[in-house]
Order: C-alpha cells, then sequence, then structure tokens
C-alpha cells in the first residue's frame, strides 16, 4: 500500500509540476493579453534539480548538484530573482551562484538565499544546490523562486534532502517506508519469494573469495566493496521508494528503538527461555520474512549491549586512537592488521556481527536486513574517518591501499585478485568472468547477472563500481564524482557533528 | 596438492595440542604476505612475552587476560594461534576470552568454502586452513562442562551452521549436558537446511518448549509445512500451545494455509486459543493478500458465531471474540461490494 502510495505520489508530484507549469503559463498569458507588458511583474519561471524535468530525480543531499532557473516566457529585458529554501518542513537548501562545471568543497560558498540574473529571452542560468538540513521522509522542502524586489513567489520546486540516519532516531514515516520497501523487494506482496533481495545474501558469499573481508591479511576491499555493495541495494530499494536510504545501527550506543517488533524485530519475547526466533508484530510488512531456500530469520541477542559490556575497552584503544587521527593514518596499512579497513573490520563489524550471531553470524548475513544497518554504520565510521584526516583523493594509497588495476596473471606475485584494485570493476557488478585468460585463475568469476542501477540523479558512479569510485563518496574534490549518498552528521565540507 | 597437505597437518596439529613457540613461528611463517611475516619476525619477542604471562597459571587472571587482550590487539596472528590453546582452560575467564579471540577471527571467514583448492591463491588457502584450525579448536568448548563456556561456542558455532558442533550438541542433549530446549534454539541459529534436521527429532517428541520452537521454525521451511500442519494443526490429540504455535507460523509462511487453515473450524472440542489464532491468522492474511471470495468470508464469519455460540468464554476470550467476529463481518461486506 506504501509503495502504491509512493508511486501515486510520484506521479502526482509530476502532474503537479505540468499543473504548475500550465497555471504559470497560462497566468502570463492573461497578463499580457489584459494587462499588457508592465503587468510582466508576475512572470513565472521553470525550475529543475539536475537539469532535468522530471520529478523523479529531484533529491539531493549535503554535496552541491546542479540546477537551472528560466523565465517562463521571454521577456523586454532581464530579471533579478532571488532563489531560496522554503522553511515549513525539516529540509533545508542552500545555494551557490558559481558558474563551474564541477566544484570542490574548498570552492564552494553557498548562502541561504542568492540573487540571479534570468535573461530576458529564456535561457536558462545555471546554479547550485545543497541540502543543509535533511528532510523527514518525504520531498518536504523546496526551491523557492521569488521576485528580488517584492519577494513575490514566481516558482516553487520541491525537492528532498535524502540522507542516512541514526536508525534509533527515525520517524515513523521513515521506517515505515524502509520496511516497505524492503519487504516489497523480499517479494511479500507475492504469494511466492523472490530472489530480488536474497541475490545479495548469494553474492556476499561468493564475494568472499575476492577477499571482501581479513583485512589484517592485507586484503583492501572491506570497506571499499560493502560502500558499493550497501550503495547498490539502496538504489534498488529507491527504485521502489525514492524516499528511502538506509539508515546506520550504532552498536555502540543506545539502539533501543531498532530492536522493536515494529522495526527491525526482536527476540525479546520468543517463545522458549533464550528464544531466537525474531518476532515482528502483525502490521509489520517484514512479518514472514523469508528466503527461498526456506527458514526463519533467527538471531541470538537483539542488541549490542555484549558490545558494550563484553569486549574489554582496551580492545577497541588501537581504533580509537586511529579514528582519532592519532594512530595509523593510512586504509591498509604497512602492517595491515594496523590499518583503518582492519581495524574497523576487526573492531567494529566482527564484534557486531558476532553479538547478533544467528543469521547475521553467517556468511550468508545480509538474509538479515539488519546486515545493512550494521554495515552503513562501519561504512559511517569509515567517512568519520575520512573526513577527519583528509582521506578522500581515490589516487592516494593512504586513501585506498591497492592502487591501479588488477596487472594479469602473476601467480603468487600478484597479490590479489582481480576486483581488489583501485581501477578495476568489482565483483558482482562486473560482467568479466575470466574466460578470456584461462591460465589466469585470479580473474575466475562467476556470471552474476548483478545490476548495479544507475542513480535517476545522475550521480557517481556512472557505470558500475571500482573501489576508486567509492572513495570521495561526497565528491570533496570533484562535486562530479559525489554518489548521491550522505551522512547525516557529516557535511560536505569534511566537518562532523 | 602436496604443499595444501603440508599446510593443513601442520594447522591441524597445532589445533589438537598445546602450541609451542616454534610450531607458532612455523604457522605465522607461512604467510603469503611477506611484509606480514616480516613484522611478526621483527616482534616476536614481545610476541613470546606476552604469552609467557599467557600461560602462567599461577599468575594473577586479570594479567592474564590482559595479555591475550594485547596480543590480540596488537598482533592479531599471534593470538588467534595461541587462543585456539585456552578454549578449555581451567580459568573460566580466560577461557572465554580465548573463544571470544577466535570467534573475533571466525566470524566473518566462513562464507563459501570452494571444494576445488586448486584455484585459489596462496593467501586463500591459508586463510582457509586458518580458518578451519580455529573452528577446530573451538569446537573443543562445544562440549565444556561449563554452561557459559558450552553455550558461547555452541551458539557461536551453531551459526556458523557447523554440522559437527550441532552433532556435539546433539550428543550433548541426549547426555543431559545440554537441556532439550537449549538444544532446539541453538539448532535454529544455523541456516542452509542444516539446523532442520536437527529439530526435527522434536517433532512429537520431547519437552513442550523444544517442540514448540521445532514448529516455530520447521513451518517457516516448505519442506516441512506438511509435517507441523498434521502433526500439529490439524491433529486433535495434539497440545493446545503447540497447534497455536503451528497456526501462527503456517498462516505466516504456507501460502496453502487458506485451504486448510478453516478446517479448524470443522473439528469438535477445538480450544478457544486455537480458534481464534486461527481466525485471526487468516484476517492477517486476507489484510496482506486478498485470497477469500466473499463465500468464504460470510462462511467463516457463520462458523465463528456458531462457535462462540456453543462456548462458556471467559470474560476476556468474549471480548477478543467479539473484535475477530467484526474484522470478519468488515472483511465479508468489502468482499461482497466488490463482487
Amino acid at each position: 500500500m506504501e509503495f502504491q502510495k509512493k508511486q501515486d505520489d510520484g506521479r502526482r508530484a509530476i502532474r503537479n509540476k505540468q499543473l504548475i507549469r500550465v497555471v504559470q503559463f497560462l497566468s502570463c498569458m492573461l497578463l499580457t493579453t489584459f494587462v499588457g507588458q508592465a503587468a510582466l511583474a508576475q512572470t513565472a519561471v521553470e525550475i529543475e534539480l539536475h537539469n532535468t524535468a522530471s520529478a523523479e530525480d529531484d533529491f539531493l543531499c549535503w554535496s552541491p548538484v546542479k540546477a537551472r532557473v528560466r523565465l517562463a516566457q521571454t521577456q523586454s529585458s532581464d530579471k533579478t530573482v532571488s532563489v531560496s529554501g522554503t522553511v515549513s518542513g525539516n529540509g533545508r537548501l542552500q545555494f551557490s551562484a558559481q558558474s563551474a562545471t564541477s566544484l570542490t568543497s574548498n570552492t564552494y560558498s553557498p548562502n541561504d538565499q542568492i540573487n540571479i540574473e534570468l535573461p530576458a529571452n529564456g535561457g536558462w542560468v545555471e546554479l547550485f544546490v545543497s541540502g543543509s538540513k535533511a528532510s523527514d521522509g518525504s520531498k518536504d522542502v523546496s526551491i523557492r523562486v521569488a521576485e528580488a524586489t517584492s519577494g513575490s513567489e514566481l516558482g516553487l520546486l520541491p525537492v528532498m534532502v535524502r540522507v542516512r540516519k541514526n536508525a534509533n532516531n527515525l520517524s515513523q514515516v521513515e521506517k515505515s517506508n524502509l520496511l516497505n520497501a524492503l519487504a516489497s523487494l523480499n517479494g511479500h506482496q507475492s504469494a511466492i519469494p523472490t530472489e530480488s533481495y536474497e541475490k545479495y545474501a548469494n553474492a556476499h558469499r561468493v564475494a568472499f573469495e575476492i577477499g571482501i573481508h581479513q583485512g589484517h591479511m592485507g586484503w583492501p576491499l572491506f570497506l571499499a566493496w560493502h560502500r558499493a555493495f550497501l550503495l547498490s541495494l539502496e538504489r534498488e530499494l529507491q527504485q521502489i521508494d525514492p524516499t528511502v536510504t538506509i539508515p546506520y545501527w550504532r552498536f555502540d550506543e543506545d539502539n533501543s528503538n531498532i530492536f522493536t517488533p515494529d522495526f527491525m524485530g526482536t527476540v525479546a519475547g520468543s517463545t522458549s527461555p533464550f528464544g531466537t526466533i525474531v518476532q515482528f508484530s502483525q502490521t509489520n510488512p517484514m512479518l514472514g520474512w523469508r528466503m527461498t531456500s526456506g527458514g526463519t530469520l533467527t538471531r541470538l541477542r537483539d542488541s549490542s549491549t555484549r558490545l558494550q559490556n563484553v569486549y574489554p575497552p582496551s580492545r577497541f584503544q588501537l581504533l580509537h586512537l586511529i579514528m582519532d587521527g592519532s594512530g595509523a593514518n593510512e586504509y591498509g596499512g604497512s602492517v595491515p592488521a594496523n590499518g583503518i579497513n582492519s581495524q574497523l573490520e576487526r573492531r567494529h563489524h566482527n564484534y557486531a556481527h558476532d553479538s547478533v550471531r544467528g543469521w547475521l553470524g553467517s556468511g550468508a548475513s545480509p538474509r538479515d536486513p539488519l546486515f545493512f544497518l550494521l554495515h552503513a554504520n562501519v561504512d559511517r565510521a569509515w567517512a568519520e574517518w575520512q573526513a577527519k584526516l583528509g582521506k578522500f583523493n581515490k589516487s592516494e594509497v593512504s586513501a585506498y591501499s591497492a592502487q591501479g588495476a588488477y596487472p594479469g596473471s602473476g601467480g603468487s606475485s600478484t597479490p590479489f585478485r582481480k576486483s581488489s584494485y583501485a581501477q578495476d570493476v568489482m565483483w558482482p557488478w562486473s560482467q568479466d568472468d575470466g574466460s578470456s585468460t584461462p591460465n589466469d585463475s585470479q580473474d575466475n568469476w562467476p556470471s552474476s547477472g548483478f545490476a548495479f542501477l544507475p542513480s535517476p540523479s545522475g550521480f557517481a558512479p556512472v557505470g558500475d563500481p571500482t573501489p576508486a569510485s567509492m572513495i570521495d563518496y561526497l565528491g570533496m574534490l570533484n562535486s562530479t564524482d559525489s554518489t548521491g549518498f550522505c551522512y547525516d552528521h557529516i557535511n560536505y565540507f569534511g566537518e562532523v557533528q | 596438492m602436496k604443499s595444501i597437505f603440508g599446510l593443513t597437518v601442520l594447522f591441524t596439529l597445532m589445533a589438537c595440542s598445546q602450541s609451542s613457540s616454534a610450531e607458532l613461528d612455523a604457522e605465522i611463517l607461512s604467510h603469503p604476505d611477506p611484509n606480514v611475516v616480516q613484522f611478526y619476525s621483527d616482534n616476536l619477542s614481545r610476541i613470546e612475552e606476552l604469552r609467557e604471562t599467557i600461560a602462567l597459571d599461577d599468575e594473577d587472571v586479570e594479567r592474564r587476560i590482559d595479555a591475550l587482550v594485547t596480543l590480540e590487539v596488537e598482533y592479531p596472528l599471534a593470538a588467534e594461534i595461541t587462543a585456539r590453546s585456552y578454549v578449555s582452560d581451567e580459568n573460566e575467564r580466560l577461557a572465554l576470552e580465548a573463544i571470544q579471540v577466535l570467534q573475533g577471527n571466525l566470524i566473518m571467514s566462513d562464507h563459501h568454502m570452494p571444494h576445488d583448492m586448486s584455484g585459489a591463491s596462496p593467501r586463500l588457502r591459508y586463510m582457509f586452513e586458518k580458518h578451519d584450525a580455529s573452528k577446530a579448536a573451538l569446537r573443543n568448548a562445544v562440549a565444556d562442562e561449563r554452561d557459559t563456556v558450552r553455550v558461547e561456542s555452541a551458539s557461536f558455532l551453531a551459526s556458523l551452521s557447523d554440522e559437527q558442533s550441532l552433532q556435539i550438541i546433539s550428543e550433548g542433549a541426549a547426555s543431559g549436558l545440554y537441556s532439550e530446549v537449549e538444544a532446539a534454539n541453538l539448532y535454529t541459529l544455523a541456516s542452509d537446511g542444516v539446523g532442520e534436521k536437527y529439530l526435527q527429532g522434536f517433532v512429537g517428541n520431547g519437552e513442550l518448549e523444544a517442540q514448540q520452537t521445532a514448529v516455530a521454525y520447521l513451518g517457516s521451511n516448505p519442506d516441512y509445512q506438511s509435517t507441523i500442519r498434521d502433526a500439529y494443526f490439524l491433529n486433535a490429540d495434539a497440545p493446545t500451545v503447540l497447534r497455536v504455535e503451528a497456526a501462527r507460523t503456517l498462516s505466516t509462511y504456507d501460502v496453502g494455509f487458506i485451504s486448510y487453515g478453516p478446517e479448524i473450524t470443522e473439528q469438535e472440542g477445538v480450544d478457544p486459543a486455537l480458534f481464534e489464532a486461527t481466525m485471526d491468522s487468516l484476517i492477517q492474511l486476507q489484510k496482506i493478500r486478498p485470497i477469500l471470495t466473499p463465500d468464504q468470508s460470510q462462511l467463516l464469519l457463520d462458523k465463528t458465531q456458531s462457535y462462540i455460540g456453543t462456548q462458556q468464554l471467559s470474560t476476556e476470550d468474549e471480548a477478543r471474540f467479539s473484535d475477530l467476529t467484526e474484522e470478519l463481518r468488515t472483511i465479508a461486506m468489502q468482499e461482497q461490494r466488490l463482487e
């Protein structure tokens, strides 16, 4: 229902947008006819985000994206207008009239309101817009264009500042949107389970062979591969409901709102003393969460109190030093165990998986959707480290340790398999199964049929993801590299709140 | 192949015996990354110092645990090898710490073990051998006499769907080391159809709570749904609590529930809890995927009203059945309107 509602909302928004333009056009015509040229102070404008008329791509986060405005009708003279964001909902916007094809976090200087000059001939004027405060699960903020002198409104474009948030603090609408999208992807509306969701669990399993874990062995992929994996699912969910993002599970903080029958389920109140079968409420779309292989979702424990109470703080000392920038400041590290890639894996990630167990404790752990909330938190911690230490240069070995591309068959002298190097397209998105090089066993992959969906908003990566394309995820060094996802507490300028 | 065999023997020997420093060094030295080998070689004296502290059983246990934690933080490979020897240590806290060190290494390394290792890189081969050796060591704790040590290691290995551990748990349940409920819950942690064959043993057998767990779990698997349906849901001789559990699970997971669920209304002497659970399940199903025809909706409404008329219901049950009847009436009216 919610899914259908969202689709209807989307269609309604497009219709409204078209209607606004028709009304604006008719208003102009009337004014022109009956009032004459002098009355053209009421001229309407057209506004587009990502330089398309479609409402489907009207989403952004902290990174600056292109927008454009023009007069709907040619005029006798240029017109000065103000551009700002509405303040009725939760989302907030900022703008910059800088003329450039792309920006960096050092060159972007946005304001809450800017004035621009619209040419009389109806030509587009480009500007940059970014979010400064997150929306609450819908297009609750609009780009507002008004007459610079009188303040009369000339046009509105509803958009959403869509960012990943702490799952413990989601609004009811945000939770509901996420659960409905997950259930829809997993085929809950149909009687027969589909593999649309389960393919993630299967891919994760096989991908172990390319070294997506065990960073302390020197394998570089853990953080970069899982970032792409999260984004892959997120885009698939957004195809169902464009307002959805993957929230993060702060397993190192209170998370009592996550493990409830109405959200991610609970093992509290299960049928037996140390019950393991996850309980959902009757109204939770996740009720009956299933895989084609059968079985019901199990967890040993609900939350991560174990993580805080059982593991001695001394185990986290090295990670804390690295996160503060006072420890090793490399992605991989000359001693692999001490790089951020290994430390986040061994401390945050492994302990979180281990604290829950059941489906989340095995190689097929993405079967439990909690997997993605867990990994969003690991990714968030990596993003925080990147922001604090400025590790966004995809060509630097300290930002990603396996630079270059797979050098070809080198036997044991080639440390990593194809798919691991910065310029390699990662499996399962790579469609290269290595059949053209039969003597090289390091580049053989099963065909996955796994597609990395392009962003309707044109966010990177354009094409299939490489580790390099995951590094400057905010587009801080080049706004065109922005992947379109952001965390609520790390802004475009690398400030961690 | 020869080198794989050699490595396997080496790892297995280490897993099964108290490690000496020479053997441990050999395992680290066989690491495929020369940088890693160099790092461990350079720090061997520090590693040995920490190991000696861990081994001193007359020492303050806090100091021993600190040494193991430090080893794990600074030299994870050395810690993993060392921890294998302490999972059954006489000191319970040290044993649990050693188990956690192994778990931290094993948790995400079992994804997809290829049967054919010929195409595996040296790094991957090393990883698999290391994984197997640590898992073998951890299995020793599954039959430990101490509850904490036993359940900690068993719940972890069950989550990895480790068949050998499930077998140890099964034998432990037979000997009384594990309660039946503990065993049943541990089996549910396994995936890939591994736990099901052990849970099957509780169908019609064992403690009520263990059976309840088996019903809740097996009822979600299409391969076992007919068993749960016949042994519990439709079986008038089965305990009500188990029949109710079967109704909940089957209605959630079995698409065929709509065809046999209403049979409950035909049975005599059905407990109100089961009648209510079945009707409620059908109502919930109808909300997700409309499946009842107007005739079926009306029939269920009639049957429910008739059932209420024959029962001495408690005040609480009366209120619940009143809500149920109202919901059924609404559905029946909606369906008739749609028709």
